[in-house]
């Protein structure tokens, strides 16, 4: 059995209709990809400062609860907290302490942008700074907590 | 026979590039429901996050705020003296309502009496209660060291008359019904020789165009 020639014109065109589908339906695919890739590249800039804030975060509550802890328990009382000079995603910090402003402030940089993050304290009376590559005393002095390194 | 059998391979070319474009289709809506699950999980996975992260600020900072109170007597010590109209947060560096430092500064020695019986830690001192419900909210809350957007506090104050616990004191602002979370955190302690129980109420007022 023969396939006249009718059809076989036919079946080129169809083939070559298939041929145009598959060229739209890869433009459409490559451009969803790319959109997809974006998306995800965005995202990922999104956790990764997230996780670079947590880091933070977590260096900052635990001077600001430090600080706290030792007004709490009176005179004489001493604690030793060791920081470590960058954040666990070893980005570099810095650390501030603002009595008046009831709070202790950490900043550094992110995507060339800097951020920053306040725990806050319960007292104002607090003098000393804080050195984040030696370990820090935080002393209570009759009511008032003196950081020294 | 022939004009049957060419129909057929036309019926069957016709099928399968239907088949081929309608498979694409398909495949594609897969793909892309696929893809809007996942960033929707991924939504709902930072909204979860985020506010376990405004609980544990909130917890955090209630937590100190009610120790500074039930275990500090505030610097100056006697703040209480001060005219209500001056207290700010550069008069008053910390407030706290137990009469004298801790029972670590008492005449006897740590261990051997309770701060209860000779007014350290854990006591109230009504008169110290008495002053702090005249000062400014926005103050009490700067100098208590409770910070962030829309933060506000409700301290309430109960004392046991033999049966139960009956209101005494409160002070701030009762939380909202809209409230985006809201922290409780007690402590006990002594007033007027009665078991007290306080308990700070931290929360956050919704914020965003969701807010009635």
């Amino acid at each position: 059995m023969t396939i006249p020639q009718t059809i076989m014109i036919k079946n080129t065109d169809k083939r070559s209709q298939i041929s145009l589908d598959l060229l739209i339906v890869l433009g459409v695919s490559l451009i969803v990809f790319l959109i997809i890739l974006s998306l995800v590249f965005q995202r990922n800039i999104t956790v990764e400062a997230g996780k670079t804030r947590l880091y933070a975060k977590a260096v900052a509550d635990r001077v600001a609860h430090a600080i706290t802890a030792v007004a709490r328990a009176g005179h004489g009382t001493e604690m030793i907290l060791s920081l470590s000079p960058t954040l666990g995603d070893s980005t570099p910090y810095e650390i501030q302490v603002y009595p008046s402003a009831h709070r202790v402030q950490i900043s550094w940089y992110s995507h060339g942008e800097q951020q920053t993050y306040s725990a806050p304290l319960t007292t104002a009376n607090i003098t000393g700074t804080v050195n984040t590559s030696r370990d820090l005393i935080i002393t209570n002095n009759a009511g008032g907590v003196s950081l020294t390194w | 026979m022939v004009k049957s059998a060419s129909n057929r391979l036309l019926r069957r070319l016709r099928k399968k590039g239907q088949l081929f474009s309608l498979d694409m289709v398909i495949s594609f809506l897969i793909f892309i429901s696929l893809l809007l699950s996942g960033a929707w999980l991924w939504d709902q996975q930072r909204e979860t996050i985020t506010l376990r992260e405004l609980h544990y600020d909130l917890a955090f900072q209630a937590n100190n705020a009610l120790a500074s109170l039930v275990e500090t007597p505030g610097n100056p010590q006697n703040w209480s003296a001060l005219d209500p109209a001056v207290v700010n947060s550069s008069t008053v560096l910390s407030l706290g309502l137990a009469p004298s430092p801790s029972f670590h500064d008492l005449p006897n020695k740590p261990g051997r009496v309770m701060a209860g019986t000779l007014g350290g830690s854990w006591v109230i001192d009504p008169a110290k209660l008495e002053s702090l419900t005249t000062i400014n909210s926005s103050t009490t809350k700067k100098i208590l060291g409770i910070l962030g957007p829309n933060y506000d506090y409700f301290l309430q104050i109960k004392v046991w008359n033999g049966t139960t616990y009956t209101e005494n004191t409160t002070l701030g602002t009762v939380p909202e019904s809209t409230a985006t979370e809201v922290v409780m955190v007690d402590r006990f302690a002594l007033l007027n020789n009665n078991w007290a129980q306080l308990t700070m109420t931290l929360w956050k007022g919704c914020e965003g165009v969701v807010c009635p």
